[in-house]
């Protein structure tokens, strides 16, 4: 079986260039800020609603990387901060991997690409690591979920950004080669944190 | 020699089941225990039975998901007894034990859950913190087993027992440079939630304990409460950031 290795990607405006490198379309998932009682969530969930029956793709990349990120200690974090960076990604991962495996054939592959910090330089990264751990869970479930139809439903984790480092881009890029190379053909769904042993 | 003063702890949805526990547990250990929840009726009645059991219960009304009420909750905690040496997480939304399919799923709920569970854990967390930095205290956050491994008809709650391990290992590694501890417990236990969640899946009662090591689902009180309190106290001074399985050896890794 072959498979077309052009994924379908969804992200924000940072991942725009890693959706580049792989020489496809951006499609934007919706990122506007999130308050105390989600009113952005109607339009998150009729985003979904439009997305979820559209064409399928062998190959699905979702990549909602965060346009600044920013540390908070505990005692400093507004609510506002909160809203934005945490709850509002929370949902947003939720509605676009959810979106993402329903339109990934049988026998594909979704990857989903995220900021998360190294666990022990995660102090005051609390929101990033809260979004990346809750992401790495979604990811758990759905590839549970979708195991059946021979979907592998992968999470990489990367501290690159957070850490500044300017192969951030390049790495990630790598990481998706190898996920669906045909080498990887046989590998269960997985979640590979990278920067640690 | 110094007398330690006796522990005042609260404690989060402790109207029932793990909370209950882990609320007792510490109350037969003659601590002061704050029994924090919405329903003040069964929240009185588990602090009454707190003081039978050989400590100082009380109830103090508490809604996780708001950061006023959560702020009056610890003040009165802080005015009655003088100090607070420890918070325990435990509350979790109500559809926490209901099956769904993401794709479907409104938004509105998934938003419940993530309310209760982390809105909640940075809530109590940065209320208390003044409080525990002056009394050397510790948090313990509440996750799950389906926290590590994800659940085909519970990905909501597996998904933000998930987000409150990140929470826990971030808030540990920079709140012990001011002496604050913060673990987290993943139990599985005999709860109105999983037998709820039991009767809602007929499958699930044999998937959960078909290959239980022990056989059985944990006593909140018994099995669950006791690794709370030992988190929670002077014994485990050297230990921060980790997420212990109260679950009778359920978990396939270690």
């Amino acid at each position: 079986m072959t498979i077309d290795l052009a994924p379908w990607f969804l992200g924000t405006e940072a991942a725009g260039d890693l959706a580049a490198q792989m020489g496809v379309p951006l499609t934007l998932v919706p990122t506007e800020v999130f308050d105390e009682a989600w009113s952005p969530g109607r339009d998150l969930e009729a985003w979904r609603e439009g997305e979820v029956n559209g064409e399928r793709y062998d190959v699905v990349v979702v990549a909602l990387l965060a346009p600044d990120l920013v540390a908070h200690s505990l005692a400093e974090l507004t609510d506002d901060d909160w809203y934005a960076q945490c709850e509002g990604p929370f949902a947003q991962w939720f509605a676009a991997l959810t979106v993402a495996t329903e339109r990934c054939n049988d026998r594909g592959v979704v990857i989903a690409f995220c900021d998360r910090p190294v666990p022990k330089d995660s102090g005051n990264w609390a929101l990033t690591a809260c979004v990346s751990d809750g992401v790495e869970l979604m990811v758990r479930s759905l590839a549970l979920i979708h195991e059946a139809r021979g979907v592998r439903v992968h999470f990489v984790g990367t501290p690159a950004r957070i850490e500044g480092k300017s192969h951030a881009q390049t790495a990630l890029h790598d990481r998706f080669l190898m996920l669906v190379s045909g080498d990887a053909a046989s590998m269960p769904s997985t979640v590979l944190y990278e920067g640690e042993m | 020699m110094v007398a330690t003063p006796t522990p005042v702890v609260l404690v989060t949805g402790a109207s029932g089941g793990v909370g209950r526990g882990i609320a007792l547990s510490c109350a037969a250990a003659g601590w002061t225990v704050w029994v924090a929840a919405r329903r003040q009726s069964e929240g009185q009645a588990v602090a009454d039975e707190a003081s039978a059991r050989g400590g100082q219960g009380h109830f103090v009304l508490c809604d996780t998901v708001s950061r006023s009420s959560v702020r009056e909750a610890i003040a009165t905690i802080v005015d009655h007894s003088g100090r607070l040496d420890g918070v325990v997480h435990n509350a979790t939304s109500g559809l926490s034990p209901t099956p769904v399919q993401p794709v479907t799923m409104p938004i509105e709920d998934l938003r419940d859950h993530v309310a209760v569970s982390v809105r909640g854990s940075f809530f109590v967390a940065q209320e208390a913190l003044p409080h525990l930095i002056a009394s050397k205290g510790s948090m313990v956050m509440l996750t799950s087993e389906a926290g590590f491994e994800g659940k085909m008809r519970l990905a909501p709650y597996a998904a933000v027992k998930g987000a409150v391990r990140g929470l826990t290992r971030a808030w540990a590694r920079e709140c012990g440079h001011d002496g604050v501890r913060v673990n987290a417990i993943a139990p599985l236990a005999t709860t109105p939630a999983v037998e709820e969640a039991f009767a809602k899946d007929p499958t699930m009662a044999d998937r959960v304990l078909g290959r239980h090591p022990l056989g059985y689902l944990g006593d909140p009180v018994d099995d669950i409460g006791p690794v709370v309190r030992f988190l929670l106290s002077s014994d485990a001074r050297y230990v921060t950031g980790v997420t212990i399985m109260v679950d009778g050896g359920n978990r396939p890794i270690s």
